[in-house]
This record gives structure tokens, sequence and C-alpha cells, in this order.
């Protein structure tokens, strides 16, 4: 077997070669979070002042009071983002992520968060972590609120269930000094599938090596997305949004497609 | 990066795009500054005098031969499993080893295996084993023999039609990657190459099989070859490139080649979909086959008008001077092979060739323990793959500028020479930035 021999050869040649410099695939610097802005006040009163008219897909002046045990709890932590904006960190007791059952019956200790900056409502979200993109140099109040199902905010004696902290986004001037980056940031690509093929085209995300992915999908077909290299599947269905996170830890280029129809979805830049 | 089609049967990962985008610019300052300086210290051809090398001794060439017999009865068994493991249908999760025999070991590592170690493909081509086998039981039944002649009609353009007929397979065709396409394509080839013979005589397998035609250009590259007497003999690396005959089929093979590897990093790179779109089935195959020979005729047609500068400036023919610096276009091949599939090679393709080596019919087999490896894709950082890149580009081209002025200069002198080969340097500079450029654009 003269080519497997002369291929290990190479292999083994180009091993020493390159093969040494096990620290040199470029992970983000992995140190504890020192930049801490966290305050978990808990709003007093259920009306902040924000106009829920303005909300078109849910009605969020609905409350649900909450008449079971445990009653969830919601915690809110950020930590800045030395390239841009914040990462949310969101710690919940008896509180279950279900995007599956997104915008159905509400089921007890279940459902999502919606995310306001400054009172207006950013988006909704499946995820412990979320990046949240400032740019301005400022103050802004990020605000995250524990939804059931059904999009109504959870409440206790109609204390909305919601956590509350106020980000500093430093001016450039003001702060030359690096942020140390947290332990484990993430990213989440939410992509929309009609007839297998992407709603908004495919793009193409970038990641950094090391960092969490969360990929949630919606479609219009029962299908799944394939997540070439990682050989990640992940189950969608109308009305059944898929979902998956993992740690991207293979630095390259990747394409996500639909198992059953071989579209290409969109494409993951890792590193 | 792969091409969508090639990612789904054999590669499953691509390159990151190159992070320095000065270096199109370093690359073409440094093709320069190569260009004048052997004008000032290169006035002599010399590689054509290092060609024949000195000799290691006929003992080793003796070695060889005893050692080849048992290496070309594996490679014809390696051939014949992996036809086996796709004429199965058989897959290790998304894996095939059909697939991963033809377009990593063979097309990649043979490539890479040639131009370092020599014409060793000469040994391991089962078509030529396969050919000798019926030759011989043909002799043996008493049936008629053909004569064996020094060249077929049609020259090389057999093999011209091998590789662009394999490339369309590897890089166009939307389904080239599965049990079904490669185990067709293996069979349909094996009965061009062995039907071929059976009228022609052995010979056509050297003219016909497009790998062997490919594979013996960059064995000119390497340092090491065997000649008539059998004995091995070490040369300057390139040097060898100055024995090959000035041909017009075997520029086609090189052009077909190179215009093929660029097509697959157009293909892959972000700027194919926001020109063609993405497709899928027969319109993919469709609009990938017409770029690909667009993109083949636009190297082509570089080189001919190079060619038709520097026979301006020279008093030849534009044809004669393409078939006399032809050769100046193997190590740009080899450059391009290995800047697309180095990572290929070390990381997933090969990985996984020796992992189903031991498992090829995905019965739990593990021949030689390789069958439970799991692919390390960070055996090699992604700062050396892209250092690999680069440097395989640049230096493939510097390659190529040296050996077309050591052939300009046996006809004239070095200033001379620097001065009628300016355009060909353009084409050169053209093709680096190009290269890197698409890979910039990953």
């Amino acid at each position: 077997m003269r080519v497997v021999v002369s291929l290990l050869a190479i292999l083994s040649l180009l091993a020493t070669a390159c093969g040494n410099d096990d620290d040199s695939a470029s992970y983000p610097p992995t140190t504890e979070s020192t930049v801490d802005h966290s305050e978990d006040t808990a709003m007093e009163g259920a009306d902040d002042g924000h106009d829920h008219a303005h909300d078109h897909d849910h009605d969020h002046a609905t409350l649900m009071e909450v008449d079971y045990e445990p009653v969830p709890t919601i915690e809110l932590r950020t930590h800045l983002d030395p390239a841009s904006g914040v990462n949310l960190e969101i710690i919940t007791t008896g509180f279950t992520l279900a995007p599956e059952r997104a915008s159905t019956d509400p089921i007890d200790g279940e459902g999502h968060f919606h995310i306001y900056v400054d009172g207006v409502k950013l988006r909704r979200l499946y995820a412990h972590w979320a990046h949240v993109d400032l740019k301005e140099p400022g103050d802004y109040e990020i605000r995250v609120e524990l939804s059931a199902n059904n999009h109504a905010t959870l409440a206790v004696n109609g204390v909305k269930l919601d956590a509350t902290a106020v980000v500093t986004i430093p001016g450039a001037a003001e702060d030359p000094e690096p942020v140390e980056m947290d332990d484990s940031a993430g990213i989440t690509i939410e992509v929309e599938v009609a007839g297998s093929k992407p709603v908004d085209g495919v793009q193409r995300h970038r990641i950094d090596a090391g960092d969490d992915v969360t990929i949630i999908v919606t479609g219009d077909t029962t299908d799944e997305l394939h997540v070439h290299g990682y050989d990640i599947v992940v189950p969608f269905a109308p009305g059944q949004p898929g979902t998956i996170t993992f740690e991207a830890n293979i630095p390259g280029i990747f394409e996500v497609e639909s198992h059953h129809h071989g579209d290409l979805v969109m494409e993951l830049q890792v590193g | 990066m792969l091409n969508t089609v090639l990612a789904h049967g054999v590669g499953s990962r691509g390159d990151l795009p190159l992070p320095f985008y000065l270096f199109g610019i370093g690359a073409a300052v440094a093709l320069m500054a190569t260009f004048v300086s052997l004008s000032f210290f290169w006035h002599r051809a010399w590689l054509p005098a290092a060609a024949s090398g000195r000799s290691l001794g006929t003992a080793f060439g003796r070695v060889l031969d005893v050692v080849a017999v048992p290496v070309r009865l594996a490679s014809l068994a390696l051939f014949v499993l992996a036809l086996a493991s796709s004429v199965s249908g058989a897959a290790v999760g998304s894996q095939r080893f059909g697939p991963l025999t033809v377009y990593v070991a063979l097309w990649v590592g043979m490539a890479m295996v040639a131009a370092v170690f020599g014409d060793v493909w000469r040994v391991l081509n089962p078509f030529e084993t396969i050919a000798a086998a019926i030759e011989w039981a043909a002799g043996r039944l008493g049936l008629a023999q053909i004569e064996d002649t020094d060249e077929i009609p049609g020259g090389y353009w057999p093999a011209v039609i091998a590789l662009g007929w394999f490339l369309f397979f590897e890089l166009c065709y939307h389904d080239g990657t599965t049990n079904e396409a490669v185990g067709g394509a293996m069979i349909a080839y094996t009965v061009g190459m062995v039907g071929g013979s059976a009228v022609f005589g052995r010979r056509w397998v050297r003219q016909a099989d497009g790998f062997g035609v490919l594979f013996s250009l960059l064995a000119r590259m390497s340092p090491l070859y065997r000649d008539n007497t059998g004995a091995v003999r070490l040369r300057a690396p390139l040097s060898g490139l100055t024995t090959l005959t000035p041909r017009i089929d075997l520029l086609a093979v090189l052009l077909v080649v190179l215009g093929g590897t660029t097509f697959d990093s157009l293909a892959g790179s972000t700027l194919w979909p926001d020109l063609v779109g993405t497709h899928r089935g027969w319109t993919a195959t469709g609009i990938n086959t017409a770029g690909m020979i667009v993109v083949i005729a636009i190297m082509a047609a570089l080189y001919y008008l190079g060619s038709l500068a520097v026979g301006w400036f020279t008093d030849q023919s534009a044809a004669d001077v393409a078939r006399r610096f032809a050769h100046s276009l193997v190590p740009i091949a080899l450059g391009y092979t290995v800047a697309h599939y180095f990572s290929l090679l070390v990381l997933d393709g090969g990985q996984n060739f020796l992992r189903l080596l031991s498992n090829p019919f995905d019965r739990g087999s593990n021949w030689f323990g390789t069958a439970d490896w799991v692919v390390n894709f960070l055996l090699v950082s992604t700062d050396a793959i892209a250092w690999v890149q680069f440097s395989a580009i640049v230096v493939g081209h510097i390659a190529a500028v040296l050996v077309a002025h050591d052939r300009a200069v046996e006809t004239s002198d070095a200033s001379e020479a620097t001065w009628a080969q300016r355009p060909m340097l353009l084409v050169m500079v053209f093709y680096s930035v190009v290269g890197l450029w698409l890979l910039q654009e990953a």
C-alpha cells in the first residue's frame, strides 16, 4: 500500500512541521469576567411606561399570574463585549426555554424571554445568552421578561417577573483599557426556511472559535438542518422550530444545508 | 475552499479566507524582484546540465525493482477495494471509501508524492497492471500480440480529455461524490484504459491516463528519477522540467488542471454565488461546467497572449513560445494543488481515508487499527494552513519564473531574455494575484 505509506509519510512530515503548535489555534482568551454591571432589581410595578401598542406580533399588555410552584425567578448579568455592545447572561430557576412550543398554549414553568432596551422591545430570545449590539456610548437600561409560550408576561400579584440592568457603553476616548472577555461568549443565529431554502438568502455567519453557537431554525416543511464538519443535525417542522447549541471548536468554513432537499441554507465561518 | 459539490461526500470543511490582504501585492513584488535579480545573477542556462544528476547506484534501482512487485499488487488491491466499496454502496457515517480514495488519496496525495518522490505512479498505476496482466494472459493463450509503439496517434489529447472528464466529475457534476457516481466512473475509466490498450498496446495507458500524464509532469520537479538503465539518480529540484518535450498537448494538460483548480477556488468563494446565484441538480451542473470551461479558457488565453507578446519580441511564433515555456506551468499547477487541497489531505479527507481503509465496507472491520480514529481537525492550525496556501502559490510562481528564465537564456543573453520575458512575467503575476485573491474571498 505505497499510497498509504506515502500519505502517512507526508502526514507525519506535516505533523512535525506544523502540528506541534497546538495553542496556535486562535481561540479567544478565556479569562474570568471582571466587568459585571449586574443589577437584579425586579421592576416595581407593572407599568414601565412602555407603549405596548407598537407591538404588532404579541400583546405584551397581557400578564399571566403564576399560580404554580416553584415560582420562576430571573437574574440578569451583563458582560461588556470587547468588540461591541454587551453580552447578556440570563439565569433562571423554575423556568424552561421551550422554543418548540412558542406561540402555543402556556405550560407551567415554560416559555422564553423578551428583551427590551430602554423600554423598547428588541427581540424574543430562546437562549440564556444573547448579544445586544449597542454602538453609541452611553447608559442603556436592559430589561428581560419571562414570557409564557403564549407571550403573556409572567407576573406575581401583578408584578412582572423580569430583571433589569443598566449598561454603560464606554466612549472610545474615555475607556482605552481593554475589557476582558467573558468565559463563554455566545452567538444566536436565527434562520427561517421556506420550502427548504433560506428566506433571507444564503448568509455566512462569522463566529469566533470556541464560542457557543445557538442555531434556531423555523420552517414551513418537516426537514432537518445538517451542519457539516460538526455533523450536527437539527430537526424542525412547521410550528416546531429546531434549536441546538454547540461549541464552535473546529475552525474553518462549514456549510449548513437542509438534509432532505440538499439546499444550502447558510455557512458558518469559525475562527 | 471546496466546491459545494465536493463538500457533500468527501470534504466537510472549507479553509478560512486568507487573512493577509496585502500579500497579493507582496506576491507580485516578490515575483518581480525574482525576475529582475535573475537578469543580474543568472546568465547561463544551467538547469539542463543539472538534469542528469548523479547516480545513487544501480543496487538501489534493483532493490526498487524487487519492491515494486508487491507494491504494484498492493496498489491494484487498493483500487479493487475502492471500487468494491463504491459498488457495495458502503458508507461510514457520511464518509465513503471510494470517493475518498479517488478525490483525496489519488488526486491530491499522489500529486504531492509525485512532485517529491518522482514518478511512482508508473509502478502504482492499476490500469497498467491490468493491461499487462491481460497482455500476459493473451500471450499464454496464443492470441495475437499487439505491437507496442513509441507513440499512439492522438498524442496526449486522450489524457486531456480524461482529465477534463475527471474535473467535470469532481467540480461540476452535482452528484459527483456518491458511491454510484464514483463506482461507475471508475468502471468506465478502467474500460477506457484497458480497452484502449487492447487496440493500441500498453503505450495507450501512458498517453491516455490523465492522472499518469499529470503525475509524470509533476514528477519532473522531483529530485529523484530513474534513468534508462534503471539506476536511481539525484538531480537538482526543478531541473527535470527541462527534459520535458515541448508539446502543445502537454501544455493543454497543464492548462486544464490550472483552470480546473482555479475554478474550484472560484466556485468555493463568496464571489461565485453572487455571480450566478445558488442552484442545485442539473442546473448547478450546467452552470458549473460552463464556469469551468470559461475559467480554463481565460487561463489559456492569458498564457497564449503572453506567448504571443514574447514571440513578437523574439521573432518566434506564439505556438513555439507556448510550447517552449509550457514546463514552467508545472510548479504553478503543484502550487495550486497544495494551496487548495493541503487542508483536505491532512485534515478530514486524508484522515477519513486512513480511517475507512480499515473498514471500507462498514462491517465493523478494523484491518489496520485506524477504524476508531476520530478526525482531528486541529492537527494543523488555521494559521499554518494559511501560510502553506500563501507559500504554495508564491513559491510555485517564483519557481515558474526561474524555470522560464533558465530556458530564455539558452538562446539569448540574460538582459535580452529578461526584456523579452516581461509579458510572461505579467501573466505569472496575474495568475498568482488571482489565485491569492480567490483564497482571500474563500
